[in-house]
């Protein structure tokens, strides 16, 4: 797997990707994906990841970053226009993009 | 504005390219080297569509010209924020993004998408839009712009070769894997 771009974040990273791997190549592709099996790592991984962020600035970078995506999200997720995604709504959410959105403030 | 786009086959199932799409940039990929990291931002499947929706942090390293080097503020380490889909359903993987470091000067937007040709065979293909956005002369403009497309083509030449290695490692280490399973089965059916 790729490192971190926080030396200290490696570790948990690499237990998290792994665990993301096998759940992906296992269950995800012959459709047996939905629940969520390496949230608790990925958590681990997230709080390491956002103080890096966070101590480089980049935070701020993605904030704008990522209000421009949201549009690649109503060609790419299947959904016709105007339709709120759930990516705004906040509901079925896997994990990830809450935490994220923390950093804002 | 100048556009770049490549287009590649694999000779691989498309499970085994978006599978090992993940671990691209891995110690066994030695040719894409200015990826320095990878980070995971977010990650939820969609319960509607079924489909898989990653933002990831790309870091990279790498040298650029010494003029364009001074004119983007002497740092050689950037980032690039990539939103991708996997539609398991239709057999796609999207993958967007776009520069965060350099944004003021440079707009670099690329998409990839990897969908079969065959049950063994996948093709990806690449675009990138490459705008200069600093003022001033239009000679200044195209050199910038310029430069940006020869790294990427050079980028995805070295990229292709190296994420051959991982498709070939990524095989290898699953029927060794498949192989380990198999054998621990039968011997539990012995004892049985």
């Amino acid at each position: 797997m790729s490192a971190s771009l926080a030396p200290e974040c490696n570790e948990v990273k690499e237990r998290y990707d792994s665990c993301f791997l096998k759940w992906y190549s296992e269950k995800y592709l012959r459709g047996k994906g939905k629940t969520d099996e390496c949230s608790a790592l990925f958590n681990d991984y997230k709080h390491c990841l956002t103080n890096a962020l966070k101590e480089r600035g980049i935070d701020k970078m993605l904030e704008d970053a990522r209000e421009d995506h949201k549009e690649n999200d109503a060609a790419n997720m299947r959904r016709g226009c105007g339709t709120k995604s759930d990516y705004q709504s906040g509901q079925q959410h896997w994990h990830g993009v809450r935490g994220f959105t923390r950093l804002k403030m | 504005m100048k556009v770049f786009s490549n287009s590649e086959t694999f000779d691989y199932s498309w499970e085994e390219v978006s599978t090992a799409n993940w671990r691209k940039y891995c110690p066994w990929n030695e040719k894409s080297t200015h990826v320095i990291a990878v980070d995971t931002l977010s990650r939820h499947v969609d319960a509607e569509t079924g489909i898989l929706r990653t933002e990831r942090l790309i870091t990279c390293k790498q040298s650029a010209p010494k003029w364009l080097a001074s004119l983007m503020g002497g740092t050689d380490v950037s980032h690039v924020f990539e939103t991708s889909y996997v539609d398991p359903e239709s057999k796609k993987v999207t993958m967007v993004s776009q520069n965060l470091t350099w944004s003021n000067i440079l707009s670099c937007q690329e998409k990839v998408v990897y969908q079969p040709l065959s049950a063994t065979k996948t093709q990806f293909v690449q675009e990138a839009k490459v705008t200069a956005l600093c003022g001033g002369w239009q000679k200044v403009k195209n050199a910038v712009e310029e430069a940006t497309v020869c790294r990427f083509s050079e980028n995805a030449r070295l990229g292709k070769e190296g994420f051959e290695t991982v498709l070939e490692m990524s095989r290898r280490v699953f029927s060794e894997e498949k192989l380990k399973q198999k054998k621990q089965t039968e011997r539990e059916t012995v004892t049985l």
